[in-house]
C-alpha cells in the first residue's frame, strides 16, 4: 500500500503520505491539483476491492455521507476509483483526535467538555435529518482542530457491519467496543438512537478520562454495556454540575426507548442547560428521566449545588487543569505562530447560545486544546521527523521524494536475486542484511523474498534494508508408496507438501484402491510443490459383457469373435460329435450371459465321430491342464458340461465371475442409484474427488 | 480408521487461505488440525500455512506420544511466538494471524486444542457435539447467554474473533479431552463449513455417508450450495 505515495489517482490527486489507517482503508494526504488544496484520502484497502459486496457499500455510503454539510463534519469532497483502487476524497483536517486530547489533557473541565458535546450532538442531529447513521460514535473519530472546533469523521463509512468475509481480531474492535449501544452488542439493527449512546458514552469519558465500562476483552465490555451501570460521574469528577450528569446519563440509558429519541432532542436539553446550569438538577424536568434523578441522594445534590455554586464564583482563577496546561512551556513558545495561522473569527461556529457560558473560558479552552496538540505533535516528532512540516510551514514536503541525496525511496526488491541487488547498490550508502534464510516454494535460491522497509517507504542514508533470503524449496529423498493404500499414499505426499496426479486403471493384479506405480521412484530428491504421479488401481476391470454365441463358427471364429467382445478363449476342448470337425460345440458359459470383461471362455470343438476318450486340451491355457488331468473319464464330463465340472476345471474366471454377477441384481436392488452402494467398488468410487462429488450430489436430494 | 479430508477455495474467494493436516502414520496417536489464516496481501494463507508446518514438525520430532495436553499447549505457544515475531520483523505480515484446532486421537481419547473459531466436533448416531469453544465476540455472547443462538447468525460482528495465533506476543489456548467410543466421528472444519452447515445436516452426511471421504466431499459440495462465501476445509475420522 505504500507504494501508492507518489501517485496521483484519477489524474487529480497526488498521494503525499500516510496519515492514518483502520481495518478497511489507509488515508493518506494528497494534493488535490485541481483546485491546488490538500485533502485526505482514504483508500480501500487492496484485499477488499475484489469484493464487490464490500465496494458497493464503501461507494454507496461514503456518496450519501458526501451529502452533508457541516462546520462539524469532516467533509466528503469526491468518491472514486482509479484502476481498481478505490478512494473517497475528504477535508484533510489538521489537529488531534478527541482520544489524544483526553489522553493527553485528563479529564476535561465541564464547559469544554459541553462546548464539545454541543458540536457533536449538531453534527448528528445534521446527519440523522439526513438519514444517515454514523454507527462508530467514538472519540477516535473526533477531530479537535487548532481553534477548538470538533470534526466529526468517518461518517456513514463505518460500515463495519454486514460485511462476512471481513474477519478481524479482537485488538480491531476493542477500539470500538467501548462505545457500543446494547442492541448493537445484541446484532439489532441500529438507529439515530444508538448514536445517541455512543455520544452519550464519549461525553462521559471526556468528563472522567475514562470510559465507563472497561474490561479485559471484548466481550467483558460488551457484558457490562448489558448489565452494569458505570461508576458516577460525579464519583469522578465533582465539579460537573448534576443537570449534565443527568444529560449524559439519558443518552447513555441501556433502554433504547429511554434515551433521547434523536439528536434534536439532546441538543434542546444541553441548550437548556447552557442557558441555566441548574435546569436539571431536580427531578421535575419532564426531558429528564426521573428514575435517574433518584439514583443521587439530597445531600449529595446539596453538596453539588454548593460546589457549582463555588464554581461560578471563581471562574477567573477557575479549575487546575488550565492552570497545569499554562505551566507548559511549549505552549508559550509556539503559540504565537499558532495564533498567525487562526484567522477565521471561530465565535461564528458556535450556536449563539453558547455565548454566555463560554466567553470567560474560551481563551483558557484554547489554550488547552493547542497546549494538547502541540504536545501531540512534539511526540510525533520525536519518532518521525515528516511531522515537521506540520511545525514548520518552510518545510518542503516535496522535498523529501525528490532529494537525491541523503535519502532513498526504497525499491522492490522482492523476487530479485540477492547478488544482483547487491551489486546494483554497491555505491549507494545501503547495507543488505540477510536477516533470514528460509525455505521457499515460491522463489528460487537466493531471491529475495521480503524486505524492511517495504517499497516505497524513505530511509535516511547511510541505510541498512533487512532481506530474507529463500533457500529454494526444501528437498527430500521420496518414499516408496507402490503397493500401499492410495488413500494413505496421498495424504503422506499431501502431509510432505507434495502435489498427487492420480491415474485411476484397471488392474487385475492389484487391489483396487492401491498403488500399483509412481513416478518419480522411491529414492529419486524431490522438492515441496513438485506433482507425484500415482498410477492407481482400479480393480479388475469390472465392466461387464454380454456372451456372444460361438456354436457352430470354427474356433478361429470364435476367439476373433470373443476378442472382438473383450472376452478371452479359455481352453479348447475336443470332444467327439456329429459336427463337422473344427467346429465349436458347446461354450462353457451360454449365450447372452453378461459376464465381467475379459472373462475366458472355453469351447468345446467337435473331433470328429472319432470317439476320443479324453478331452486334448490345448497349450493355450497352461493353467487348465492340471485340473483337466485325463483321470475323469469322459461319460461322466458329457451329461452335465455346462456348470459342474467347468468350474472346478477352470476356477480362474468362475472366481472372477460369480462374485460380480451375484452383486449385480442386489445393486440394481438398492434403492440409491448411484454405484458407489455396491461394496465391491467403493474403494476406487472414492479415490477420484472430482468422481465421488459428482455421485454424491443426487444423494442429497434423496435425503 | 477410516479418514477423508478436503480444502475448498469456496465460491466468493480467490485464495484458499486455509491449511490442514492429518496424520495417522503413527501407531500411537493421530493427529489432525484445521488453520484458517486472516490478513492481506497473502499473509493470512502465510500465517495458517506456517502453523501447520510448525505442528507439523513438532508432531515429527517431540511427537504427541505422552504427556499429551503439556505438549499440545507448549507446542500452540510456540507457533504464536512464532507467527507473532514473523509478523513484527516483516511488515508485508504486519496483522497476520491464524485460526488453530488440533485434536490428538490416543488411547481412545480425544485431546483437542484450539484458539479461534475453527471448530472440533465429535459425532455419533446420538449426537453431534461441538467439543471446543470458539474464540469469537457473539459466541462468547450466546455461551454468557447474552445472545441466542438465533440471534448470533445475524450478528453484524460474528466474525470478530477474541483472539487468533500469532496475532499478540501470547495466547491463551483452549483445551478439551472427551473419550472416544467405537464409531465415533471426529470431524475439525474452519468457520467455512460450520456457517454453513447446519449441525444436524453435518451429522446427517456424516452418518449415512458410505465412508468418510465420501462424507467430507458432500459436506464441502453442500457448503458450497449454500453459498461457499469461505474457504471451506475438513478432515475427520472415523474410531475403530
Amino acid at each position: 500500500m505504500n507504494s501508492m505515495i507518489g501517485k496521483i489517482l484519477s489524474n487529480r490527486y497526488q498521494i503525499i503520505e500516510q496519515i492514518g489507517s483502520g481495518g478497511m482503508s489507509i488515508v493518506y494526504k494528497a494534493k488535490c491539483m485541481l483546485l491546488n488544496r490538500f485533502v485526505a484520502i482514504k483508500v480501500l484497502r487492496d484485499e477488499f476491492k475484489a469484493d464487490a459486496q464490500i465496494v458497493r457499500k464503501f461507494n454507496i455510503e461514503s456518496q450519501s455521507a458526501a451529502s452533508l454539510s457541516n462546520p462539524n463534519i469532516v467533509s466528503i469532497y469526491d468518491v472514486g476509483q482509479d484502476g481498481g483502487t478505490y478512494y473517497i476524497v475528504m477535508e484533510l483536517v489538521e489537529g488531534i483526535t478527541l482520544k489524544e486530547y483526553i489522553e493527553n489533557s485528563g479529564m476535561l473541565n465541564w464547559r469544554l467538555a459541553l462546548k464539545f458535546t454541543v458540536q457533536i450532538c449538531s453534527a448528528l442531529e445534521h446527519a440523522h435529518k439526513n438519514g444517515i447513521i454514523h454507527r462508530d460514535i467514538k472519540p477516535q473519530n473526533i477531530i479537535l482542530t487548532k481553534d477548538g472546533t470538533c470534526k466529526v469523521t468517518d461518517f456513514g463509512i463505518a460500515f463495519t457491519g454486514n460485511v462476512n468475509e471481513t474477519r478481524k481480531i479482537e485488538s480491531d474492535i476493542m477500539g470500538s467496543v467501548h462505545y457500543i449501544s446494547p442492541e448493537q452488542t445484541k446484532g439489532i439493527i441500529t438507529d439515530a438512537r444508538s448514536d445517541i449512546y455512543s455520544l452519550g458514552i464519549t461525553v462521559y469519558e471526556m468528563l472522567t478520562a475514562r470510559v465507563p465500562f472497561d474490561g479485559d476483552n471484548a466481550v467483558a465490555i460488551a457484558l457490562k454495556h448489558l448489565n452494569e451501570e458505570p461508576v458516577p460521574i460525579k464519583d469522578i469528577n465533582l465539579p460537573v454540575p448534576l443537570g449534565f450528569v443527568n444529560i449524559v446519563k439519558k443518552a447513555m440509558s441501556k433502554d433504547i426507548n429511554m434515551r433521547y429519541q434523536d439528536a434534536q432532542e439532546m441538543l434542546n436539553d444541553l441548550e437548556l442547560f447552557s442557558g441555566d446550569p441548574t435546569v436539571f438538577e431536580v427531578g421535575e424536568q419532564t426531558s429528564i428521566d426521573l428514575q435517574m434523578t433518584r439514583i443521587i441522594s439530597k445531600e449529595e445534590q446539596e453538596s453539588i449545588l454548593r460546589q457549582i455554586e463555588e464554581i461560578k464564583a471563581e471562574t477567573s482563577q477557575d479549575n487546575d487543569y488550565e492552570e497545569k496546561t499554562e505551566s507548559r512551556k511549549p505552549v508559550k513558545t509556539y503559540e504565537p505562530e499558532k495564533k498567525k495561522e487562526k484567522k477565521k473569527s471561530k465565535e461564528k461556529k458556535k450556536g449563539n447560545f453558547f455565548k454566555e457560558l463560554f466567553k470567560i473560558e474560551n481563551k483558557q479552552d484554547k489554550i488547552a486544546v493547542i497546549a494538547a496538540i502541540i504536545t501531540s505533535v512534539i511526540l510525533i516528532l520525536a519518532v518521525s521527523g515528516v511531522a515537521a512540516s506540520m511545525f514548520f510551514p518552510s518545510f518542503d514536503l516535496f522535498a523529501i521524494f525528490t532529494s537525491g541525496g541523503s535519502e532513498f525511496e526504497v525499491e522492490n526488491f522482492e523476487g530479485k536475486l540477492l547478488e544482483e541487488v547487491k551489486e546494483q547498490y554497491k555505491n549507494h550508502k545501503i547495507e543488505f542484511i540477510i536477516e533470514d534464510e528460509v525455505y521457499d516454494n515460491d522463489y528460487e535460491e537466493g531471491r529475495i523474498i521480503s524486505q524492511t522497509p517495504e517499497e516505497g517507504m524513505t530511509v535516511k542514508l547511510p541505510a541498512k534494508i533487512r532481506l530474507t533470503v529463500s533457500k529454494g524449496s526444501k528437498e527430500f529423498s521420496l518414499q516408496n508408496y507402490v503397493g500401499e493404500d492410495a488413500k494413505q499414499a496421498k495424504l503422506k505426499l499431501n502431509n510432505l507438501n507434495l502435489k498427487v496426479d492420480e491415474k485411476n486403471v484397471f488392474d487385475d493384479d492389484v487391489q483396487a484402491g492401491y498403488v500399483i506405480s509412481q513416478s518419480p521412484k522411491a529414492g529419486s530428491t524431490v522438492r515441496s510443490g513438485d506433482v507425484v504421479v500415482l498410477t492407481i488401481s482400479k480393480g479388475a476391470d469390472s465392466a461387464n459383457v454380454i456372451v456372444p454365441n460361438l456354436i457352430g463358427k470354427t474356433a478361429a471364429e470364435a476367439k476373433s469373435i470373443l476378442e472382438d467382445n473383450n472376452l478371452k478363449i479359455g481352453s479348447t476342448i475336443r470332444r467327439s460329435s456329429s459336427k463337422d470337425e473344427g467346429t465349436v460345440i458347446d461354450q462353457s458359459i451360454g449365450e447372452n450371459s453378461e459376464v465381467p470383461k475379459n472373462t475366458k471362455i472355453d469351447i468345446y470343438v467337435s473331433s470328429g465321430k472319432e470317439k476320443e476318450e479324453t478331452p486334448e486340451v490345448t497349450p493355450d491355457n497352461p493353467s487348465v491342464t492340471q485340473p483337466s488331468q485325463p483321470s475323469t473319464p469322459a461319460p461322466q464330463q458329457n451329461p452335465a458340461p455346462q456348470s459342474g465340472t467347468q468350474s472346478q476345471q477352470n476356477p480362474a474366471p468362475q472366481q472372477n465371475s460369480t462374485p460380480q454377477t451375484s452383486t449385480q441384481p442386489q445393486q440394481n436392488s438398492t434403492p440409491q442409484p448411484s454405484a458407489q452402494t455396491q461394496p465391491n467398488t467403493a474403494p476406487q468410487q472414492s479415490s477420484p474427488t472430482i468422481n465421488t462429488q459428482q455421485n454424491t450430489a443426487p444423494s442429497l436430494d434423496i435425503r | 480408521m477410516d479418514f477423508g479430508y478436503k480444502t475448498d477455495v469456496g465460491s466468493m474467494r480467490s485464495l484458499n487461505e486455509d491449511n490442514f493436516l492429518l496424520n495417522n502414520t503413527n501407531e500411537k496417536y493421530t493427529v489432525m488440525a484445521v488453520a484458517d489464516g486472516m490478513g492481506g496481501h497473502n499473509a493470512g494463507e502465510v500465517a495458517s500455512a506456517d502453523a501447520i508446518a510448525y505442528l507439523k514438525g513438532y508432531d515429527e520430532s517431540t511427537g504427541f506420544s505422552t504427556s499429551i495436553k503439556n505438549r499440545l499447549l507448549s507446542c500452540f505457544e510456540a507457533i504464536n511466538t512464532f507467527i507473532y515475531k514473523q509478523s513484527v520483523k516483516t511488515s508485508r505480515f504486519a496483522g497476520m494471524g491464524t485460526t488453530l484446532t488440533v485434536a490428538v486421537i490416543a488411547r481412545g481419547r480425544l485431546y483437542a486444542a484450539n484458539v479461534g473459531d475453527s471448530r472440533c466436533y465429535v459425532i455419533n448416531k446420538y449426537e453431534i457435539k461441538q467439543i471446543t469453544n470458539d474464540h469469537s465476540f457473539v459466541e462468547e455472547l450466546v455461551r454468557l447467554g447474552k445472545l441466542t443462538k438465533e440471534e448470533a447468525k445475524n450478528h453484524p460482528e460474528k466474525n470478530k474473533l477474541m483472539q487468533a495465533i500469532g496475532t499478540e506476543p501470547t495466547v491463551n489456548t483452549d483445551l478439551f479431552t472427551e473419550d472416544l467410543k467405537k464409531g465415533d466421528i471426529v470431524l475439525l472444519c474452519t468457520d467455512g463449513l460450520s456457517n454453513m452447515v447446519a449441525e444436524e445436516e453435518i451429522k446427517n452426511i456424516l452418518l449415512t455417508s458410505e465412508n468418510v471421504q465420501t462424507a467430507i466431499d458432500t459436506l464441502i459440495a453442500e457448503a458450497n450450495r449454500n453459498g461457499g462465501i469461505d474457504n471451506i476445509t475438513a478432515v475427520a475420522v472415523k474410531i475403530d
